[in-house]
């Protein structure tokens, strides 16, 4: 086991330099605009770490009984889903409305980690 | 032969004296300079836009198919910046300067600054009255727009680009699927500009100066402009205003017909406005992609990446309010 700072602690420590230290020298638009990306890309990993790998499984478990497979990883998963709804599978009925509530439930995780402002209707990008 | 030192020369030949050059924030897929250039009458800025060798999908324009949109807008009536010289090719790749606008152009200041409240008031009207210019420009003169994309063509295009991407996005699909099943007819072709919103417009006080960013410009149904006018994206947090964070949508359709335009159902406003979720959705995947793909390693390219959630979750909500569901 590592000694602290935690991954996380590093991070935390170099977004926080790149928001009081590196984005106060900026002169130009483009210099400010990148770098508070940069210090968002790292406040995205924090949230990452801080999550864990529960949110992952539960996806897979999720996609896994929406296609009725009991293999496939998430990424393979999602792929087949999305074959699936593109040759018309997911068009009505019941299904439809599963896979309706499935990806809805994927995406808002995806937010939570990226923007989760962006859920709570207060996206203040 | 260094960037500066090739255009130094190129302006030389033409009577110019180059000041000073710094890269402009902006495009993904192309870079913007800013030139300072001098001759007896004094000193001047022009604004050089050059392909940056990636594209921000199968479908973006040349510099050199720019310039000519560019003329061809400014002929029309539209406020765009002029063209300057003739296109060139500078260390290799497509250029050509043009006349540099003052004023805003960050889309976040335009919609949410106290300082641009009263020009926020005279925007919809403006940005519809040049948008009938667009839509107006006669074709003819732009051989290389191809002919006119349906709905239908546009949708392979965006499926094309998101199976490059090799990764599942059943949202994005989704989106893809109702479109493809509600897509409605080519009823009339014009010049669509492709990425018509708040954030492409230069703005002074007394209001829109200039139209910039013609790289998604194509022959296809107008209507795609008025709603990639209205998508979240471009509200830059004020949702209470969904056309462009500065209207209502029915507001923005009567100020298209009022400026000449034809009229515009909320249906179809609603249809390209998915289409616009979903196109910028698969956009921000591609670009991302050209990141991890070592094209062209960027932090604002890749954390594209993790914003096409939004546009995953718009599209969701959009489907659930056209009952798609």
């Amino acid at each position: 086991m590592q000694d602290r700072p935690d991954a996380a602690e590093l991070i935390a420590a170099v977004r926080h330099f790149l928001e009081h230290e590196v984005l106060p020298i900026q002169q130009e638009h483009r210099g400010k605009f990148r770098t508070l990306i940069a210090a968002n890309a790292l406040a995205i990993v924090e949230r990452e770490l801080s999550v864990g790998s529960a949110p992952a499984q539960q996806e897979r478990e999720r996609l896994r009984a929406l296609l009725d497979t009991p293999y496939g990883d998430v990424a393979a998963l999602r792929l087949e889903l999305a074959r699936r709804i593109r040759s018309g599978e997911a068009d009505h009925g019941p299904w439809r409305q599963a896979v309706f509530t499935a990806t809805q439930t994927g995406v808002e995780a995806k937010l939570a980690v990226a923007n989760p402002h962006f859920l709570e209707g207060r996206d203040v990008r | 032969m260094s960037l500066s030192e090739e255009l130094g020369r190129y302006l030389e030949a033409r009577g110019l004296q180059m000041v000073s050059l710094r890269r402009l924030a902006g495009g993904a897929s192309q870079e913007a300079w800013l030139v300072r250039v001098g001759d007896a009458g004094g000193t001047r800025d022009l604004v050089l836009r050059r392909d940056m060798g990636g594209t921000l999908s199968s479908a973006a324009r040349t510099r050199g198919e720019e310039y000519a949109l560019l003329q061809a807008a400014y002929a029309a009536g539209v406020p765009v910046p002029r063209v300057l010289f003739e296109p060139l090719i500078v260390e290799g790749r497509e250029a050509f300067f043009m006349e540099h606008l003052e004023g805003e152009t960050i889309g976040r200041r335009l919609v949410r600054d106290e300082a641009h409240a009263e020009v926020r008031l005279l925007l919809p009207e403006q940005a519809m009255h040049a948008l009938v210019r667009i839509h107006a420009v006669p074709l003819e003169g732009l051989p290389f727009l191809g002919a006119a994309q349906s709905a239908h063509d546009l949708i392979a295009a965006l499926e094309r680009d998101l199976d490059a991407c090799n990764e599942g996005h059943p949202a994005l699909e989704l989106g893809l699927r109702w479109l493809r099943l509600n897509a409605p007819p080519l009823e009339r072709t014009a010049l669509v500009h492709g990425d018509y919103r708040i954030g492409n417009f230069v703005v002074g006080p007394e209001g829109l100066r200039g139209v910039l960013d013609w790289e998604l410009a194509h022959a296809g149904d107008p209507d795609e402009d008025i709603g990639w006018f209205c998508v979240r994206a471009w509200r830059f947090g004020r949702d209470d205003l969904p056309a462009g964070g500065i209207t209502t949508r029915e507001h923005l359709l009567d100020a298209y017909r009022r400026a000449g335009g034809h009229v515009v159902t909320p249906e179809r406003l609603r249809y390209w406005e998915l289409f616009g979720n979903v196109k910028w959705g698969v956009g921000a995947l591609a670009q991302a992609a050209r990141h991890l793909r070592g094209e062209e390693l960027s932090i604002e390219l890749a954390t594209l990446g993790r914003l096409a959630a939004e546009m995953e979750s718009e599209t969701l909500r959009l489907l659930c309010e056209a009952g798609g569901v």
